[in-house]
């Protein structure tokens, strides 16, 4: 296939702005797939990711359109992730692309992610243009958004395709201008092998399957590769392009070209998304630009409910690491949940996604604890380690300092919610770095904030706040001293390790208490009262008491009381919530995460 | 099947009563009955003459204010229309003071074995506070009158946790009972509903006014006492000498079906779809109009008819029967609540034996937080 005919592109938008529709279109109108063999959206093959209404996986598909001008062009579209817990890996399937359709919603106009992920497209040197979606909607405002476009981002869109991807209008312009507007591939395929990892996978046959954007050079079976960066070395056994949800090989993929090998290699470790491949005997001068070693935000302790599965949980771990590299994990005790293992994320999201897959696809029941950041603890002796679980920070003595992580956030939001958006970061010990108008009625505002204050409950507390008109998107600036303890609740006098936190000095005393809140409303009645309390260091700062269930028995239940009284009991029965037994009390396991949501008022 | 005829009438409501029942002068008592009547007749259609009627009890209000040929027509009716079987249990609930020994000797001579008298406390004061219209003497009095005109039978109602209650003075109710050697002694803790003057008067309490473990202390006291004489405590409220038990009300607790006439009667019968709860109409002068109108009916899903089996089975001391429970529903009661009984039997609250389910005397304490286990 000659370079000059290969277009290799993404689509990028906010959220819910109709990216998967548009790419079901494309795939549907060049005409690899029949109607009838469309899936609804093809690109998002996982179960959880069409729940969800994300993309997790970063995937490729070709297809061949055959253009107004009579010749047949071959598209790569590349999709990305669409949330914030996966920069990087937007970052590195930008990198793979040439070009970008950035898709604004007619009635919504830019959000924070649009901008975001105009910016980190504009970064990468894509060519951007612009499509005005879900035209159909009686809100819709294409002219509006088209000179906000001009206006905020400075492209041009004056002709920017005006579509409706749901009801399939327009598809047609977007395809000729992503012949027009995105540029060919350069690179040479006479060059030492260069490619681009964006995304790879386990397969329990063929070992991992590597996507990649090819960059210089060459690359088919027999070739001997090296992933520049982490070293490891293979065979290739077979490459291949993208069908829509199928493979399809190939004898040769040159530079220009996207597509996946496989070579035997047994752990998706040894292919790192944003590595370079090249020959193991012909190695190119230097590696790609712009690869990073991912690093765990965020930590958590997961647990079997029933500690006999505790096997089964560290195989289905282990399996999901041969998926996901960005998944951590080591073995810890908890005294309250016995034994398990700490395990790091990206974010929040991708932590609620490996729980969800745990306990979906490996039908494991878990008990989790409250997510916690990495802080930094300097110690008296000059030593400094990485705290990711709160239970292990060592006694007050030895700390000389903690320090936390700082992201730089932009939220943009209409002029209304301003105030509430501002008291909100305020609250969540934000620094206020600036404000500017985007345009009359909707600003752009910039803060850096403690990250341990937004991966609880900070996305949700900005949609309440905002009634849905905020939008969010935040990166990590690094690490700054702060003054932190950790909070430890007792519940029926015992300490319960799992439910610990780190917490802000200053926000010591409202935690506390609303974590006993929480819990009080969690844990039901037993035989006996329950206290539980918050405190910091040895000093109970907060107290709630769970009643004791009262004595109480129907004193009469003849022919006419059955179904007036059944009302009656059921007002008094609890959820059938799984429990967790902690000393004589009965915790509900849920409530292991309580401290995520304490702000949900 | 089971036979519940509401008698809505009474001379003056009690101050904790709040059953659908008040005052009425004898021309709505007489059309009243005139309407139950029919109401009688028209429901005898739905019924198979193959289905044979167990137990009859005349409940209300107070039964007894009906006149003796009034009661008379009433359960000489249910036998033109239904078959009653030659041993059917007939109980009616009388007050002391509108049961005289004519009445109950026309009820005894008219197929009527049991009765069931309120009497409530021997002395004054709780009688005054209860707001009941007879005295200690007249419960007497009527007692000795039914036993005299033939009355076998005899339940006597004690009312326990009154406001001012000692357990001496509910030692000396109980122990005056027990004297008489009644069959069947029933002791209902007293509760507040709202819409009754002691609902005015002592507020929306939650519990027992006297409080919760006084209650329970009380409680207690009379099962042990009760026991102690030979009496079986078969249900959370009820004694009986062995073979006394009431039938009738068994047959709630067992899920039997039941045609319930008379205004705002409940009724529980079997249709194809699964058992059907239904209500006749509340409102008097609806209910005269067409004895035949229904307020309310729902039919049950196989899960209401398992709760039901569950909280309705654990009043009794017997338990729920696992076997019978298993023959009907084709599940084991262990399959839809082993965790739930694991749990319940590690806090004490139930016993679970070979074929049955039961609630120790912790469990019957926190009855409902049991019974609301149970439900889904």
């Amino acid at each position: 296939m000659d370079q000059d005919h290969i277009r290799n592109f993404c689509i990028i938008a906010h959220i819910d702005h109709g990216k998967s529709t548009l790419a079901d279109r494309i795939i549907e109108k060049t005409g690899l797939l029949t109607s009838r063999e469309m899936q609804e959206q093809v690109l998002d093959n996982m179960d959880l990711e069409r729940e969800r209404g994300i993309t997790i996986k970063s995937q490729a598909v070709r297809t061949i359109y055959k253009a107004k001008d009579g010749q047949e062009y071959t598209f790569n579209l590349i999709d990305t992730p669409g949330h914030v817990d996966f920069n990087y890996e937007v970052s590195r399937s930008l990198a793979a692309c040439d070009g970008a359709i950035l898709v604004v919603d007619a009635a919504q106009g830019i959000e924070a992610q649009t901008l975001a992920n105009v910016y980190l497209a504009l970064d990468h040197d894509l060519d951007v243009f612009p499509v005005i979606n879900k035209i159909d909607l009686p809100s819709a405002q294409p002219d509006r958004v088209i000179n906000e476009i001009e206006d905020v981002i400075g492209i041009e869109a004056q002709d920017a395709p005006r579509i409706s991807a749901k009801l399939g209008i327009g598809i047609e312009d977007v395809l000729e201008a992503v012949v027009k507007k995105v540029p060919p591939p350069d690179g040479d395929s006479q060059r030492p092998l260069k490619a681009l990892i964006f995304d790879s996978i386990y397969d329990a046959y063929k070992g991992v399957i590597v996507f990649f954007r090819m960059m210089d050079g060459k690359v088919k079976r027999g070739t001997k590769v090296r992933m520049m960066a982490t070293g490891a070395t293979a065979e290739v056994v077979e490459v291949g392009t993208f069908g829509a949800g199928q493979f399809i090989p190939c004898d040769e993929l040159s530079a220009g070209m996207v597509g996946y090998l496989t070579a035997s290699i047994k752990n998706v470790r040894d292919t790192m998304v944003g590595d370079t491949i090249t020959e193991d005997d012909r190695p190119c001068e230097s590696a790609l630009p712009g690869y990073k070693k991912v690093q765990s935000m965020v930590f958590c302790g997961m647990y079997p409910a029933d500690g006999a599965k505790y096997p089964d949980l560290r195989d289905a771990l282990e399996k999901l690491q041969l998926n996901d590299a960005s998944l951590n994990y080591e073995p810890e005790t908890s005294v309250a949940l016995g034994f398990g293992f700490r395990c790091g994320f990206l974010g929040l999201l991708h932590l609620e996604i490996v729980q969800e897959r745990l306990e979906r696809e490996y039908n494991l029941d878990l008990v989790t604890t409250a997510p916690s950041v990495v802080y930094k603890v300097y110690r008296t002796n000059g030593e400094v380690t990485d705290l990711t679980n709160p239970t292990n920070l060592p006694d007050p003595s030895e700390i000389d300092h903690m320090e936390e992580p700082i992201v730089s956030a932009e939220i943009m939001v209409t002029k209304d919610f301003v105030g509430p958006i501002m008291e909100l970061c305020q609250s969540r010990r934000g620094r206020y770095l600036s404000m500017e108008y985007i345009e009359e009625t909707r600003a752009l505002l910039k803060y850096e904030l403690p990250l341990n204050e937004i991966i609880y409950d900070f996305f949700d507390a900005l949609k309440s706040r905002s009634r849905g008109y905020a939008s969010f998107d935040y990166d990590l600036k690094g690490y700054e001293v702060s003054n932190l303890i950790k909070l430890d609740i007792l519940v029926n006098h015992e300490e319960v390790d799992a439910l610990s936190f780190i917490v802000h000095a200053d926000s010591a005393y409202e935690r506390g208490r609303k974590m006993c809140e929480k819990l009080k409303e969690e844990i039901p009645r037993h035989l006996f009262e329950i206290p539980i309390q918050a405190a910091v260091g040895g000093r109970i700062i907060a107290r709630e008491t769970v009643k004791a269930v009262r004595k109480d028995v129907l004193a009469k239940c003849y022919g006419g009381d059955i179904t007036r009284k059944k009302k009656l009991l059921e007002k008094q029965k609890e959820g059938k919530k799984r429990m967790r037994q902690i000393g004589s009390v009965e915790i509900p396991q849920k409530a292991f995460m309580s401290v995520l949501k304490l702000d949900s008022e | 099947m089971q036979i519940y005829i509401h008698i809505p009438f009474c001379e003056k409501k009690c101050n904790y009563c709040d059953f659908l029942s008040g005052p009425a002068d004898a021309s709505v008592r007489e059309m009243y009955v005139n309407a139950l009547i029919k109401e009688i007749r028209g429901r005898a259609a739905n019924v198979g003459r193959h289905d044979r009627v167990s137990t009859i009890y005349f409940g209300g209000g107070t039964p007894s204010v009906l006149s003796a040929k009034q009661l008379g027509d009433l359960i000489f009716t249910i036998g033109q229309e239904y078959s009653v079987e030659s041993d059917a249990e007939i109980t009616i609930e009388v007050n002391p003071k509108s049961a005289d020994r004519d009445k109950l000797y026309f009820l005894r001579a008219n197929g009527f074995n049991r009765l069931s008298i309120g009497m409530q406390s021997s002395h004054r004061g709780e009688l005054e506070l209860l707001g009941r219209i007879h005295t200690y003497e007249d419960f007497l009095t009527c007692y000795g009158n039914a036993r005299d005109t033939g009355f076998s039978n005899i339940s006597v109602d004690i009312m326990t946790a009154v406001p001012g209650q000692t357990e001496q003075m509910l030692a000396s109710t109980v122990d005056k009972v027990i004297a008489l050697d009644p069959e069947h002694i029933s002791t209902y803790s007293l509760t507040i509903e709202r819409g009754t003057p002691f609902y005015e008067r002592f507020g929306d309490i939650e519990g027992p006014v006297i409080g919760e473990e006084a209650e329970r202390r009380l409680y207690w006291m009379t099962v042990d006492k009760l026991k102690d004489r030979g009496y079986r405590h078969y249900e959370i409220s009820n004694f009986a000498k062995p073979g006394y038990e009431s039938r009738h009300n068994s047959g709630y607790w067992k899920r039997k079906d039941y045609l319930g006439m008379g205004l705002g009667a409940s009724s529980c019968t079997v249709t194809p779809g699964g058992d059907e709860r239904s209500r006749n109409v509340t409102d008097l002068k609806t209910y005269l109009e067409n004895p035949l109108a229904r307020e309310e009916s729902n039919v049950l899903s196989r899960n209401d008819m398992i709760e039901e089996t569950m909280y309705l089975g654990l009043r009794m001391m017997e338990g729920v029967d696992t076997d019978d429970f298993e023959k009907k529903f084709g599940v084991t009661v262990r399959s839809l609540y082993g965790d739930v009984i694991d749990d319940l039997v590690a806090q004490g609250l139930i016993y679970e034996g070979s074929s049955s389910l039961s609630l120790t005397d912790l469990g019957i304490d926190y009855g409902n937080h049991v019974f609301a286990k149970f439900l889904w």
